[in-house]
């Protein structure tokens, strides 16, 4: 039995029920989730854990009608803005993926392509769902950057390679949230980047968020990651969910050993005290 | 832990310089990814190297795994000079050291079953009849956790944490003297990062294996390295047991490291202290 977490207030932005996938290859078959059910409200921050294998990355995949249709049977319901996403064909996902749902992954160099510029490359983003002129396209891409903290005119004119990570990143948000979504289906996000990326890369969620209403579904294996941002935690394993709650109330005093592990409950725990001295330091 | 007087690895004044020669220019860009580094690895231990992103410590890997030539310095195993060695005298050498990717994904050949990947470098190496190298190869699968029904299956068809194990376990056939893990447990859940350490820990217990683990992550190497040597910007600037270096970090960006260390505790209490539910 699941605690209903949603607070009454919060307006519903996505509802997933019974969600179910196999994957067919003809001679076997292979259940990757077995009916799940979960909610994300309007600028509410998710957070999905599990081990590999346990269905985050099918459940994102769903969720953006990304899974391979000769493979994947699909079940299940998922209401979005009050239509049912797995009820699309090809042409009517086109008008969901990129610009009312999006995605970042943990790579931003798979993202983007090293010889156009970043602020085009978040223009063309905007061209292929907006069908403004190149001008309009390029200004609403110079404010996305902006957005996502990439001010500065030389952002905009920056090919991937000449800059750090941590702004290749942004620049991959930038193309995320240019058609202003109201979810964000983030995979790893801070994989990649260093620890000071990291925290502006969270914070820069934590401030969209709290600007835009922007509702985020977090995968992240990171548990610093989850403690900092996720308003609650779902936790799936083999392709059932186990439990959610808020993330410090899993790590306190989840009965399960598993989901404890998960999110580093298990780990030795260092006292503030032991930190103390490098951080008086500073 | 054995008490060798030689370490088994010895590296000194290690440097890598990369130079950006641009067309059409006098001026060429030249990087010092790596300057000065000494490192000495006593056998059976675990050496973790931690820093920035950017601070060198995967050209040391890469370099000490002789995938990369350094500028200047030289790497002394089992007595000699790797970096003065042909490439024949060298091949033999090889199979000694071996290192661990972040992405299993990318290092397995997905053609290939796990099985055959894990037989592959004895293969390679041209160890052993091919019935003596499946022998091997199945061996070292049922020591890493891996089902024995899933041999003929392919990379794709595992999990990213049975991946990494079909990685490590293709490093452990060739019985290697030291294994550098460079990242290989970031890309990982906590859950198996936990498994994979314990049983890293078991095989070197029972193997007499030596680790070089490379990490962002102070926080996982603090549990599991003898001692953790901090890189920044291609030096080592501090090098200290993992107590020490939290109770006493000497350097700057070791300050930076362990002050960047939030404990999810300490996370947790902060939002609650801010009020942000």
């Amino acid at each position: 039995m699941r605690a209903a977490v949603l607070p009454v207030s919060m307006e519903l932005l996505l509802k997933v029920r019974e969600l179910a996938v196999e994957f067919c290859d003809g001679t076997t078959s292979y259940s990757a989730l077995h009916g799940i059910d979960f909610e994300v409200g309007r600028g509410e921050i998710v957070g999905l854990m599990g081990e590999s294998g346990s269905g985050k990355s099918t459940t994102a995949l769903s969720l953006l009608g990304l899974l391979p249709s000769d493979s994947a049977r699909t079940s299940g319901s998922v209401i979005f803005r009050g239509r049912d996403l797995l009820l699309l064909n090809e042409r009517a996902w086109r008008n969901v993926r990129g610009s009312q749902i999006s995605l970042v992954f943990q790579e931003p160099e798979i993202a983007l392509s090293p010889v156009m510029r970043a602020g085009d490359q978040v223009a063309e983003v905007i061209r292929a769902h907006r069908n403004c002129g190149w001008q309009r396209c390029r200004d609403e891409a110079v404010a996305a950057l902006a957005r996502v903290g990439l001010k500065d005119d030389r952002f905009f004119h920056s090919y991937p390679h000449q800059l750090s990570g941590g702004q290749r990143q942004r620049v991959v948000l930038a193309q995320a949230l240019a058609c202003e979504p109201a979810l964000l289906l983030a995979d790893e996000p801070t994989a990649s980047l260093d620890a000071r990326s990291q925290a502006e890369f969270l914070e820069l969620l934590r401030q969209l968020r709290a600007e835009t209403g922007l509702a985020v579904l977090l995968i992240s294996h990171s548990a610093e990651v989850q403690a900092s941002l996720a308003d609650r935690v779902v936790i799936l394993k083999e392709g059932r969910i186990l439990e959610e709650g808020t993330f410090e109330a899993l790590y306190e005093a989840s009965a399960h050993a598993y989901t404890r592990k998960l999110l580093g409950a298990t780990r030795t725990r260092i006292s503030a005290a032991e930190l103390g001295s490098a951080a008086q330091k500073l | 832990m054995s008490q060798h007087p030689e370490p088994l690895i010895e590296v000194r004044n290690l440097s890598k310089q990369y130079v950006h020669r641009r067309a059409l220019s006098r001026a060429n860009t030249v990087v010092d990814a790596m300057v000065d580094v000494g490192l000495k690895i006593a056998r059976g231990s675990t050496v973790a190297i931690v820093g920035a992103s950017g601070s060198g410590k995967s050209t040391l890997a890469r370099c000490i795994a002789l995938l990369e030539r350094p500028t200047r310095g030289e790497i002394i195993f089992g007595g000699r000079n790797l970096l003065q060695l042909s490439r024949r005298e060298l091949f033999p050498i090889r199979r000694r050291i071996q290192l661990i990717f972040q992405d299993p994904t990318s290092a397995l050949d997905p053609r290939l079953s796990a099985v055959e990947l894990i037989a592959e470098p004895l293969l390679i190496q041209r160890i052993a009849t091919s019935e003596e190298r499946l022998a091997k190869a199945r061996e070292a699968m049922e020591r890493l956790g891996l089902p024995a029904a899933s041999e003929s299956k392919h990379p794709l068809e595992f999990s990213g944490g049975q991946r990494q194990r079909i990685a490590i376990a293709r490093a452990l056939v060739l019985e290697p003297a030291l294994l550098i893990l460079d990242e290989a447990l970031s890309s990982l859940d906590l859950a198996n990062q936990e498994s994979i350490l314990s049983l890293l820990v078991e095989l070197q217990r029972a193997y007499g294996l030596t680790y070089l683990h490379i990490s962002h992550d102070l926080r996982s190497v603090s549990e599991f390295a003898d001692e953790i040597a901090v890189m920044h910007a291609g030096r080592i600037v501090e090098q200290k047991r993992a107590v020490e270096l939290f109770a006493n970090a000497e350097h700057a960006s070791t300050q930076e490291l362990v002050a960047a260390l939030r404990t999810v505790e300490a996370i947790c209490t902060d939002r609650r202290t801010r009020g942000l539910a």
